[in-house]
């Protein structure tokens, strides 16, 4: 995904550390306070905007794990037995999704660019080696997979403006998860 | 954030491109040193003391008599270059006392755009007699004395928009009262643009295409296919299948012409009193070749306006057919739908370069002043995208 979002945070911050911060008033102290602020929360989402699935990965194992325990001992009243079955139904959602072995963002992202590019070599090699056929047959092939991905790509910037006609394009959960409901 | 094997090119690689993507001199020059200095610093602009400091020694070297040099200023627009204003009282050739505005665009480290200062500065000087362009002055194009590749023209009046009356549009709508004053004239120095013809001036810093032959589009095309491998972050098959597409079907030029490769709203100013344009601007990407690859960009969707009536303007100005109607009769060139076509995947597919490509690699590497603004051009490459594959459609 270009560009990626460390490298937008980090030119927020460079902006605002080399042109906005020099550029204010001495005397604009709630301004001037209120920027070094933005440059401090740019800084922790650096830090935090690719680890948040992850992070929440983790505080599901956690709680699941303290939520088993706790199930396990609870008997008794009423309340107790409805918070139970409340609690193992939960549980029983969050059991699935904690045996998937899930990649981290960087490992996702760093394999995608791999095949984005073994498709770049195929093309190459076919433009100098291929039969006809099977270079056709690959531009096709290109060119209905970039359709798909360009929608995507539109919809996941329709929010920058230069969209004359956003509001026609679908949500990005439109195209990221097609055969879900809408949130 | 990805950070490559590209931020610290090796001697190797950059001579391995320079092979393969064999392109105009200075094209090759100004690539190349872009990709030699990469792994160097961060671009940090120079003061504005040392600015003003060089830039007196540098027209002290070309100016007899005394000068001084106030009100140095910076210009907001643009994405790609330095911009300075600044008023110089001199004494001209004749003795007079005299006061005049300049303009100083520095290149910074990298930008969306690399290219060469003489380029610019050539063609700028040359088309002056047939098209409002600021004049040219001076050029440092190597940046040996000014700290950064520069040119230095007169600053024009005007302004690129008409003043705010509920009439701009992202898509710098002109409105009917501006369209009508601006578009005969647009389209008549678009057309002198065309057919303008520069072998009686100086253009050493290009390397002219042979007529008849397509030989300088593949040069284009490798010039642009270079910046793609050195720029790129990670591969996009549809740009590959356009590159492979504009080399199987690049058509002969049949007429060398100037080329101003953003010849559109926005790039040029004009009076709002009278609508009169003053200036043609940004004249960076300029390069002799086929005309039609201006008309091409300029009849791109992405610059077009839908009027009062519901009709889409070229560049908000006229009808597509009406547009080229004109063009024809004031050029004295034909138009053929066919290279018109191809410069349309042309344009479209450099254009995307410098979004998808140049724009992020830059940020990495801080390269530029401008890096929030390139990075929210980013946010435009699907828009152009679609638009290729668009262009495309049918053709593959």
């Amino acid at each position: 995904m270009v560009p990626d979002f460390a490298l937008r945070i980090h030119a927020m911050i460079r902006s605002l550390r080399e042109v906005v911060l020099p550029a204010l008033p001495n005397d604009e102290m709630l301004a001037i306070d209120q920027a070094n602020i933005l440059v401090g929360y740019l800084g922790i989402m650096a830090e935090q905007h690719d680890r948040v699935f992850e992070y929440l990965l983790v505080e599901l194992s956690e709680y699941a794990e303290l939520l088993s325990a706790m199930v396990e001992d609870g008997h008794g009243a009423p309340s107790i037995e409805e918070a139970v079955a409340k609690a193992r139904a939960a549980l029983g959602i969050a059991a699935p999704i904690l045996q998937i072995s899930i990649p981290r963002q960087g490992e996702l992202g760093a394999l995608v660019r791999s095949l984005k590019e073994s498709v770049d070599e195929l093309l190459h090699a076919a433009q100098l080696d291929g039969t006809s056929a099977y270079r056709q047959a690959s531009a096709q092939r290109v060119m209905q997979q970039a359709e798909r991905q360009i929608l995507r790509e539109r919809a996941w910037f329709r929010a920058s403006g230069f969209e004359l006609e956003a509001g026609q394009l679908p949500s990005i959960d439109d195209v990221l998860l097609p055969n879900r409901g809408k949130s | 954030m990805i950070l490559d094997e590209k931020q610290r090119p090796s001697p190797a690689w950059i001579e391995s491109l320079r092979r393969r993507y064999p392109t105009e001199r200075t094209v090759d020059e100004t690539l190349t040193a872009k990709m030699r200095s990469r792994a160097g610093p961060r671009h940090r602009p120079q003061s504005i003391d040392s600015v003003i400091a060089r830039l007196n020694r540098f027209l002290g070297r070309r100016l007899s008599g005394t000068f001084s040099i106030t009100a140095f200023r910076g210009l907001a627009g643009g994405s790609s270059k330095e911009q300075y204003a600044f008023d110089l009282d001199w004494t001209d050739n004749a003795g007079a006392a005299r006061r005049d505005t300049y303009v100083l665009r520095m290149a910074p480290a990298e930008s969306i755009v690399a290219t060469h200062a003489l380029r610019e500065f050539q063609a700028m000087n040359a088309v002056r007699a047939v098209i409002p362009v600021p004049a040219v002055h001076w050029c440092d194009p190597e940046g040996v004395e000014l700290g950064q590749p520069a040119l230095i023209a007169s600053f024009c009046e005007g302004v690129t928009r008409p003043p705010r009356e509920g009439a701009y549009t992202p898509r710098q709508g002109f409105g009917p009262k501006y369209r009508a004053l601006l578009a005969p004239q647009f389209v008549r120095y678009l057309a002198e643009l065309a057919k303008f013809d520069w072998r009686s001036s100086d253009v050493s810093a290009f390397d002219p295409p042979a007529v008849d032959s397509n030989e300088g589009v593949i040069k284009a095309i490798n010039w642009w296919e270079r910046v793609w491998e050195e720029d790129c972050v990670e591969r996009y098959p549809l740009m590959t299948l356009a590159a492979q597409w504009l080399r199987d079907n690049a058509p002969p030029i049949d007429h060398v012409s100037f080329v101003h490769r953003d010849f559109r709203g926005g790039n040029f100013l004009f009076r709002p009193a009278d609508g009169k344009i003053t200036a043609i601007l940004d004249w960076e990407l300029v390069q002799l070749g086929d005309r039609h690859e201006d008309l091409a960009y300029l009849l791109s969707p992405l610059f077009s306006e839908i009027d009062e009536n519901g009709i889409e303007l070229i560049g908000g100005f006229y009808p597509r057919d009406e547009f080229i109607r004109l063009y024809e009769a004031l050029s004295g060139l034909p138009v053929d739908p066919v290279r018109l076509a191809y410069y349309d995947v042309f344009s479209l597919w450099r254009g995307t370069i410098n979004v998808l490509a140049t724009a992020p690699r830059i940020m990495m590497g801080e390269k530029t002043h401008q890096d929030i603004r390139v990075g929210w051009m980013i946010s435009a490459t699907p828009l152009t995208l679609s638009a290729l594959h668009g262009a495309l459609k049918g053709r593959i």
